[in-house]
């Protein structure tokens, strides 16, 4: 199987192949990353269709100094933000999870009731903070990215990515604190070890 | 209520599958800039078969953002979307159009069939 880095070196050669390839190995990722960040459906797959637009055209202009996937979701992100800053909205309003794929909800808790609160809940809460803060934390809590890897993403320092997460998380914990105590404690913090968060 | 317990609740709706019209959609997308880049609207394999009247149109529309498309003519663009020169018409917008491609819109006439 060829790597990220080949399938867009293929790509910029002439590939007609490759760069769908990357796109749909990367699929949800990308999605959960434009969806957590613009909160609704429709914004999110024009956010994602500009940035995979942008995507394409720009690939000859990688040079290799990030990984292609940190590349692809500064791409996204940067679209996100650009559409939010085209609509002058703040994308404040929680829409319903998606309820068609919830078998994607890997870590879940096995209670459909336990499962759905919690999506409504992280839903609502995410959709009370501000864009830069919602990006920040959904690329390091909730997709697993170190905070160096976010910086690089959202094209900021790294102090900038900290005070940002720990701001929304603070905002969020009230939020989120009926959450706490229902017995996902460990279960928790079990799917955070396993994630690359550092 | 630390901000680990914050992250350990984030952390726990991790992915959501991208549903399925939006991969349909990115994947006529791509198509479509595969088709542009190369000039062929009419690929060969692999689902790109040919473009359907709906990827036509994303492609005019695409091609009307294009920099250069002050240079197109309905012939010269037909020509690179391999459709026929009596299907594609361009509406020049006024001077002073407000957008991006500050360029003019592309109207399929009738949709065109590389078929």
């Amino acid at each position: 199987m060829r790597s990220d880095a080949e399938l867009l070196a293929a790509h910029v050669a002439g590939d007609a192949h490759a760069f769908g390839q990357l796109a749909e190995r990367h699929a949800d990722r990308l999605w959960t990353l434009a969806y957590r960040t613009l909160g609704n459906r429709d914004d999110a797959a024009d956010a994602l269709q500009d940035a995979m637009i942008s995507a394409f055209r720009r690939a000859s202009s990688f040079r290799g100094g990030a990984s292609v996937l940190t590349w692809l979701h500064r791409i996204v992100v940067n679209a996100c933000l650009d559409l939010l800053r085209r609509k002058k909205v703040r994308a404040a309003d929680p829409l319903p999870e998606q309820t068609d794929h919830l078998a994607a909800f890997a870590h879940l808790p096995d209670d459909p009731a336990v499962a759905q609160e919690l999506r409504d809940e992280v839903a609502q809460a995410l959709g009370t903070l501000g864009p830069d803060q919602r990006s920040a934390v959904v690329l390091v809590d909730m997709l697993g990215y170190s905070v160096n890897e976010a910086a690089e993403m959202l094209g900021c320092p790294t102090g900038t990515v900290k005070s940002r997460c720990a701001r929304a998380r603070a905002a969020l914990a009230g939020l989120l604190a009926p959450l706490w105590g229902t017995g996902e404690h460990s279960a928790a913090s079990n799917t955070v070890n396993e994630g690359a968060r550092s | 209520m630390n901000d680990d317990d914050v992250a350990a609740i984030l952390a726990r709706a991790p992915l959501i599958e991208m549903p399925a019209d939006v991969r349909r959609r990115l994947s006529r997308v791509i198509a479509t800039e595969v088709a542009l880049r190369t000039g062929e609207v009419a690929a060969t394999d692999d689902g790109l078969n040919h473009l359907d009247a709906s990827q036509m149109m994303t492609a005019l529309q695409l091609a009307a953002e294009r920099d250069d498309v002050h240079d197109e003519t309905p012939e010269s663009l037909a020509e690179d979307l391999g459709a026929e020169p009596d299907s594609v018409e361009i509406e020049r917008m006024p001077h002073g159009y407000d957008t991006e491609a500050d360029a003019g819109e592309v109207e399929l006439a009738s949709p065109a069939s590389p078929e």
